[in-house]
């Protein structure tokens, strides 16, 4: 069956499409499917460090556009996981080197073999997220419970409606659970309202992701914390599954939510 | 705010305020119609409507049905009317061919 084009955009920088997309990738890998994950950000490439495989690469997207080799000799191969791979863009290049149709291209040579292609957008409305959408058969919008970000997110919802037409989910990232039960930060509910996009999943703030950044091992290979539970229950809506929302406010608030305050706190967790 | 807040006289959390601010910006945003206009456009409606009939101000709903095509939008009006005014106002023409 043809592989799954999704594309993770945002509008707002720094709202965390990488790391979602990295360990969308890791959590689907880890369930069996075959996946690439793409770096759409031509000239500030960072999935391959978020990635740890910055070592790893000889060519890059704009290589593969430009036919200066075959797209199986750019794709690089994860550490841990043999059926993960990034397809990863060029540091040295500008985001108009890359035009719509290259991204299609690319993507059509790599719906056979792979169950999932997960495109990393840049920042921005421009060029670079563009491109990365043109393949989309799915976006997912990431925005984080702040004003600032929810505006953004609220515009590239906007411009996916008028110009693709694709269907759009949310993923509301870096959520602390103990700012919202005290009202200093928006709750879920209220993104959700001003949005009105279907919600795919709640992504709590981890300290430990710094950590995983650090040292290029993205934390969903951590099975133990609240937020790779998070991911595993994103990635099994993703394929199809009814799962109900965690209650995020028993878990970990920031700092090494470890499940097993879950179970503690409630047994309706365990469902 | 809701009406439990008001009730036990909560003062807003800067959550509260944030959604306050994300509802006008994006109001701004998605209809290119600015707040305090929103507001002018409210008042002006309800004076409107009140000079000829008795309102109940507050049970008044305007609201702008925005949606993400910039400009687009609806302004739905829902104003409780109490009854006419005496006086004047209410001598309006008849119809031709007599009574309602």
């Amino acid at each position: 069956m043809a592989a799954k084009v999704i594309t993770i955009t945002s509008g707002k920088g720094g709202v965390g499409k990488t790391t979602v997309t990295a360990n969308l990738g890791v959590s689907l890998a880890l369930m069996g499917k075959r996946v690439v994950v793409m770096d759409g950000d031509i000239g500030l490439r960072n999935l391959d460090v978020v990635m740890g495989l910055e070592n790893r690469i000889i060519y890059d997207v704009i290589d593969v556009a430009e036919g200066h080799c075959r797209l199986r000799q750019a794709l690089v191969k994860d550490k841990k996981l043999s059926e993960l791979y990034l397809l990863p863009a060029a540091q040295t290049r500008e985001r108009s080197s890359l035009t719509p149709s290259d991204v299609i291209q690319i993507c059509d040579q790599l719906v056979q073999t792979f169950d999932f292609i997960l495109i990393d957008s840049p920042a921005g409305i421009e060029q670079g997220f563009k491109n990365a959408i043109a393949p989309a058969e799915e976006v997912l919008v990431v925005t984080t419970p702040e004003v600032s970000a929810v505006r953004d997110a609220d515009r590239v919802i906007g411009l996916l409606e008028q110009h693709r037409g694709v269907p759009a989910r949310l993923l509301i990232n870096r959520v602390r659970p103990a700012l919202v039960r005290r009202g200093e930060m928006l709750n879920t509910d209220d993104v959700v309202d001003v949005l009105a996009i279907e919600l795919l999943g709640i992504i709590p703030e981890e300290e430990g992701i710094i950590l995983a950044t650090n040292t290029g091992t993205p934390i969903a290979h951590d099975q133990s914390l609240v937020v790779s539970q998070a991911y595993r229950n994103i990635v099994r809506r993703l394929l199809g599954e009814d799962v109900p929302f965690m209650a995020l406010s028993d878990g970990g608030d920031g700092a090494w939510g470890r499940l097993t305050r879950l179970f503690r706190g409630s047994d309706k967790q365990k469902r | 705010m809701r009406i439990v807040d008001w009730l036990l006289r909560r003062r807003p959390t800067s959550g509260d305020v944030a959604k306050e601010r994300l509802q006008a910006i994006l109001l701004f945003d998605r209809t290119g119609i600015p707040p305090k206009l929103f507001q002018v456009i409210k008042g002006e409606l309800i004076d409107s409507v009140a000079r000829h009939l008795i309102v109940d101000r507050s049970g008044t709903e305007i609201v702008l049905t925005q949606e993400r095509v910039h400009g687009r939008g609806r302004l739905v009006a829902s104003i409780p009317i109490l009854g006419p005014r005496q006086g004047r106002h209410m001598r309006v023409q008849p119809a031709e061919g007599g009574r309602d």
